[in-house]
Protein backbone atom coordinates (compact mmCIF):
# COMPACT_ATOMS: atom_id res chain seq x y z
CA UNK A 1 0.00 0.00 0.00
CA UNK A 2 1.52 3.21 -1.14
CA UNK A 3 0.21 5.57 1.21
CA UNK A 4 2.05 8.18 2.43
CA UNK A 5 1.89 11.25 1.40
CA UNK A 6 2.20 14.74 2.16
CA UNK A 7 1.11 18.39 0.73
CA UNK A 8 2.86 21.78 0.40
CA UNK A 9 -0.57 23.53 -0.39
CA UNK A 10 0.35 27.03 -2.40
CA UNK A 11 -0.27 28.75 -5.06
CA UNK A 12 2.36 28.11 -8.39
CA UNK A 13 3.16 31.88 -7.87
CA UNK A 14 4.58 31.65 -4.21
CA UNK A 15 5.64 27.49 -4.85
CA UNK A 16 9.41 27.31 -4.57
CA UNK A 17 11.31 24.28 -6.17
CA UNK A 18 11.60 22.96 -2.39
CA UNK A 19 7.89 22.69 -2.09
CA UNK A 20 7.32 21.12 -5.23
CA UNK A 21 10.26 18.66 -4.89
CA UNK A 22 9.27 17.72 -1.94
CA UNK A 23 5.53 16.66 -3.18
CA UNK A 24 6.82 14.67 -6.06
CA UNK A 25 9.09 12.70 -4.27
CA UNK A 26 7.44 11.92 -0.97
CA UNK A 27 4.56 10.90 -3.05
CA UNK A 28 5.28 9.86 -6.91
CA UNK A 29 9.09 8.33 -6.36
CA UNK A 30 7.91 6.57 -3.11
CA UNK A 31 5.86 4.61 -5.32
CA UNK A 32 8.40 3.31 -7.33
CA UNK A 33 11.08 2.84 -4.80
CA UNK A 34 8.63 0.80 -2.20
CA UNK A 35 7.09 -0.98 -5.51
CA UNK A 36 10.20 -1.75 -7.06
CA UNK A 37 11.97 -3.77 -3.67
CA UNK A 38 8.38 -6.39 -3.71
CA UNK A 39 7.70 -6.80 -7.55
CA UNK A 40 9.79 -9.05 -8.49
CA UNK A 41 9.43 -11.21 -5.82
CA UNK A 42 5.34 -10.92 -6.14
CA UNK A 43 5.99 -12.04 -9.81
CA UNK A 44 7.86 -14.93 -8.56
CA UNK A 45 4.96 -15.94 -6.58
CA UNK A 46 2.52 -14.97 -9.24
CA UNK A 47 0.67 -13.81 -7.07
CA UNK A 48 0.86 -9.46 -5.42
CA UNK A 49 -1.66 -6.74 -4.61
CA UNK A 50 -0.09 -3.37 -5.14
CA UNK A 51 -2.50 -0.58 -3.93
CA UNK A 52 -1.49 2.99 -4.59
CA UNK A 53 -3.23 6.04 -2.80
CA UNK A 54 -3.42 8.68 -5.75
CA UNK A 55 -6.16 11.76 -5.06
CA UNK A 56 -9.41 13.07 -6.68
CA UNK A 57 -7.14 16.37 -7.67
CA UNK A 58 -5.13 14.08 -9.40
CA UNK A 59 -7.23 13.91 -11.93
CA UNK A 60 -9.73 17.01 -11.29
CA UNK A 61 -6.47 19.31 -10.30
CA UNK A 62 -7.02 21.94 -7.01
CA UNK A 63 -6.32 25.23 -6.55
CA UNK A 64 -2.95 25.61 -4.69
CA UNK A 65 -1.88 22.09 -5.37
CA UNK A 66 -0.04 21.92 -8.64
CA UNK A 67 2.86 19.93 -7.27
CA UNK A 68 0.22 17.81 -4.80
CA UNK A 69 -1.72 17.38 -8.20
CA UNK A 70 0.74 16.57 -10.55
CA UNK A 71 2.37 14.20 -8.58
CA UNK A 72 -0.98 12.28 -8.00
CA UNK A 73 -1.94 12.34 -11.62
CA UNK A 74 1.80 10.88 -11.94
CA UNK A 75 0.17 7.42 -9.76
CA UNK A 76 -2.62 7.50 -11.65
CA UNK A 77 0.04 6.82 -14.65
CA UNK A 78 2.65 4.77 -12.79
CA UNK A 79 -0.38 2.24 -12.28
CA UNK A 80 -2.10 2.07 -15.26
CA UNK A 81 1.06 1.37 -16.94
CA UNK A 82 2.36 -1.24 -14.31
CA UNK A 83 -0.77 -2.95 -14.11
CA UNK A 84 -0.08 -3.86 -18.15
CA UNK A 85 3.01 -4.88 -17.32
CA UNK A 86 2.53 -7.56 -14.53
CA UNK A 87 -1.39 -8.44 -14.67
CA UNK A 88 -0.51 -11.92 -16.78
CA UNK A 89 1.75 -12.59 -13.92
CA UNK A 90 -0.95 -12.76 -11.16
CA UNK A 91 -0.13 -9.09 -10.05
CA UNK A 92 -2.68 -6.31 -9.57
CA UNK A 93 -1.80 -2.68 -9.68
CA UNK A 94 -4.51 -1.03 -8.85
CA UNK A 95 -4.73 2.99 -7.02
CA UNK A 96 -7.59 4.38 -4.88
CA UNK A 97 -8.43 8.44 -5.36
CA UNK A 98 -10.06 9.33 -2.10
CA UNK A 99 -12.08 12.84 -2.24
CA UNK A 100 -11.90 15.41 0.94
CA UNK A 101 -11.23 12.97 3.98
CA UNK A 102 -11.34 14.47 7.49
CA UNK A 103 -8.01 13.38 8.41
CA UNK A 104 -5.15 16.39 9.70
CA UNK A 105 -3.87 16.49 6.15
CA UNK A 106 -7.45 18.22 5.38
CA UNK A 107 -8.15 19.58 8.64
CA UNK A 108 -5.02 21.56 8.31
CA UNK A 109 -6.46 23.48 5.47
CA UNK A 110 -7.46 27.20 6.41
CA UNK A 111 -11.09 27.51 7.15
CA UNK A 112 -11.55 30.11 4.48
CA UNK A 113 -9.58 28.10 1.70
CA UNK A 114 -12.03 25.49 2.29
CA UNK A 115 -14.85 27.38 2.44
CA UNK A 116 -14.25 29.83 -0.66
CA UNK A 117 -12.07 27.38 -2.99
CA UNK A 118 -12.77 23.44 -1.94
CA UNK A 119 -16.61 23.11 -0.50
CA UNK A 120 -18.51 24.94 -2.96
CA UNK A 121 -16.67 22.31 -5.76
CA UNK A 122 -18.09 19.21 -3.88
CA UNK A 123 -21.46 18.92 -4.51
CA UNK A 124 -23.13 16.79 -1.50
CA UNK A 125 -21.60 14.98 1.68
CA UNK A 126 -18.12 15.63 1.31
CA UNK A 127 -14.85 14.72 3.73
CA UNK A 128 -15.40 12.06 5.64
CA UNK A 129 -13.40 10.48 8.64
CA UNK A 130 -11.38 7.46 7.41
CA UNK A 131 -13.55 4.79 9.16
CA UNK A 132 -11.99 3.48 12.04
CA UNK A 133 -9.85 5.92 12.60
CA UNK A 134 -9.73 8.40 15.47
CA UNK A 135 -8.41 11.69 13.82
CA UNK A 136 -8.47 14.69 15.90
CA UNK A 137 -11.28 14.54 18.60
CA UNK A 138 -14.77 14.20 17.30
CA UNK A 139 -13.95 14.53 14.00
CA UNK A 140 -16.69 11.59 13.12
CA UNK A 141 -18.92 13.32 10.44
CA UNK A 142 -22.51 13.78 9.54
CA UNK A 143 -25.03 12.30 7.45
CA UNK A 144 -26.67 14.48 5.45
CA UNK A 145 -25.62 17.95 7.12
CA UNK A 146 -23.02 18.05 5.31
CA UNK A 147 -19.21 19.12 5.88
CA UNK A 148 -20.25 22.99 7.44
CA UNK A 149 -22.23 21.35 10.04
CA UNK A 150 -19.22 19.01 10.46
CA UNK A 151 -17.06 21.86 11.09
CA UNK A 152 -19.87 23.52 13.44
CA UNK A 153 -19.71 19.96 15.04
CA UNK A 154 -16.13 20.29 15.41
CA UNK A 155 -16.69 23.29 17.25
CA UNK A 156 -19.73 22.06 19.71
CA UNK A 157 -17.86 18.50 20.68
CA UNK A 158 -20.87 16.51 20.26
CA UNK A 159 -20.75 12.84 20.58
CA UNK A 160 -19.95 11.02 16.94
CA UNK A 161 -22.31 10.08 14.38
CA UNK A 162 -21.39 7.46 12.10
CA UNK A 163 -22.69 8.03 9.00
CA UNK A 164 -22.80 7.20 5.20
CA UNK A 165 -19.77 8.10 3.24
CA UNK A 166 -19.18 8.81 -0.78
CA UNK A 167 -16.46 7.49 -0.53
CA UNK A 168 -17.25 3.97 -0.46
CA UNK A 169 -14.38 2.24 -1.02
CA UNK A 170 -12.53 3.91 1.72
CA UNK A 171 -15.35 4.26 4.24
CA UNK A 172 -18.10 1.50 3.42
CA UNK A 173 -17.45 -1.42 4.95
CA UNK A 174 -19.57 -3.35 3.12
CA UNK A 175 -17.90 -2.30 -0.03
CA UNK A 176 -14.83 -3.99 -1.16
CA UNK A 177 -11.83 -2.37 -1.68
CA UNK A 178 -11.21 -1.73 -5.37
CA UNK A 179 -8.71 -4.99 -5.80
CA UNK A 180 -9.94 -8.30 -4.65
CA UNK A 181 -7.50 -9.33 -1.45
CA UNK A 182 -8.34 -12.83 -2.72
CA UNK B 1 -4.32 -18.77 2.96
CA UNK B 2 -1.63 -20.83 3.34
CA UNK B 3 0.73 -18.55 4.91
CA UNK B 4 0.07 -15.40 6.54
CA UNK B 5 0.40 -12.70 3.57
CA UNK B 6 1.92 -9.47 4.62
CA UNK B 7 0.14 -6.10 3.82
CA UNK B 8 3.27 -3.62 3.76
CA UNK B 9 1.58 0.11 4.67
CA UNK B 10 3.93 3.15 3.59
CA UNK B 11 2.84 6.20 5.99
CA UNK B 12 0.64 3.44 8.08
CA UNK B 13 -0.07 6.01 11.09
CA UNK B 14 -1.50 8.34 9.22
CA UNK B 15 -4.81 9.60 8.90
CA UNK B 16 -5.43 7.18 5.80
CA UNK B 17 -2.94 4.87 6.83
CA UNK B 18 -4.00 3.78 10.22
CA UNK B 19 -7.40 3.33 8.75
CA UNK B 20 -5.78 0.91 6.03
CA UNK B 21 -3.75 -0.97 8.45
CA UNK B 22 -5.96 -1.61 10.72
CA UNK B 23 -8.82 -2.41 8.34
CA UNK B 24 -5.81 -4.90 6.43
CA UNK B 25 -5.43 -6.53 10.19
CA UNK B 26 -8.93 -7.25 10.42
CA UNK B 27 -8.90 -9.14 6.37
CA UNK B 28 -5.90 -11.49 8.13
CA UNK B 29 -2.90 -9.60 7.06
CA UNK B 30 -0.14 -9.01 8.81
CA UNK B 31 0.53 -5.59 9.02
CA UNK B 32 4.19 -3.77 8.67
CA UNK B 33 3.74 0.40 8.56
CA UNK B 34 6.36 2.21 8.03
CA UNK B 35 6.86 5.64 9.18
CA UNK B 36 8.55 8.94 8.42
CA UNK B 37 12.18 8.85 10.01
CA UNK B 38 11.01 12.12 11.91
CA UNK B 39 8.11 10.83 13.33
CA UNK B 40 8.48 11.19 16.88
CA UNK B 41 4.95 9.51 17.90
CA UNK B 42 5.29 6.28 17.05
CA UNK B 43 5.75 4.73 19.87
CA UNK B 44 2.83 5.73 21.60
CA UNK B 45 1.04 5.35 18.40
CA UNK B 46 2.07 1.63 18.23
CA UNK B 47 1.19 1.83 22.08
CA UNK B 48 -2.49 2.84 21.11
CA UNK B 49 -2.50 0.08 18.53
CA UNK B 50 -2.08 -2.00 20.68
CA UNK B 51 -4.53 -1.80 22.81
CA UNK B 52 -7.01 -1.56 20.36
CA UNK B 53 -5.77 -5.42 19.53
CA UNK B 54 -3.48 -4.37 16.55
CA UNK B 55 0.29 -5.93 16.71
CA UNK B 56 2.63 -3.84 13.84
CA UNK B 57 5.61 -4.27 13.30
CA UNK B 58 7.00 -1.17 12.24
CA UNK B 59 9.95 0.68 10.47
CA UNK B 60 11.09 3.77 10.48
CA UNK B 61 11.52 4.21 6.20
CA UNK B 62 12.49 7.58 4.23
CA UNK B 63 10.38 6.76 0.78
CA UNK B 64 11.82 9.07 -0.84
CA UNK B 65 15.19 7.70 -0.24
CA UNK B 66 15.32 4.58 -2.38
CA UNK B 67 18.53 2.72 -0.91
CA UNK B 68 16.38 2.93 2.30
CA UNK B 69 13.23 1.51 0.85
CA UNK B 70 15.67 -1.20 -0.29
CA UNK B 71 17.00 -2.25 2.64
CA UNK B 72 14.11 -1.57 4.48
CA UNK B 73 12.02 -4.38 2.82
CA UNK B 74 15.29 -6.73 2.16
CA UNK B 75 15.60 -7.16 5.70
CA UNK B 76 12.27 -7.50 6.41
CA UNK B 77 10.93 -11.36 7.08
CA UNK B 78 12.88 -12.07 10.04
CA UNK B 79 12.52 -8.56 11.50
CA UNK B 80 8.91 -8.87 11.31
CA UNK B 81 8.49 -12.22 12.45
CA UNK B 82 10.96 -11.39 15.26
CA UNK B 83 9.11 -7.94 15.98
CA UNK B 84 5.89 -8.65 15.87
CA UNK B 85 6.26 -11.08 18.60
CA UNK B 86 7.24 -8.55 20.68
CA UNK B 87 4.59 -6.66 20.27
Amino acid sequence: MNNAGITRDMTFKKMTKADWDAVMRTNLDSCFNMTKQVMDGMVDRGWGRVINVSSVNGQKGAFGQTNYSAAKAGIHGFTKALALEVARKGVTVNTISPGYIGTKMVTAIPKEILDSKILPQIPVEPARQARGSRGPDHLSLLGRSGFRHWRQHLHQRRPAHVLRSRLRSVALPEERWKTSFG
Amino acid sequence: MAQQRIAVVTGGMGGLGETISTKMADAGYRVVVTYSPSNTKYKSWLEDLKKRGYSFAAFPVDVVDYDACAQAVRGDPERVRRRSTSW
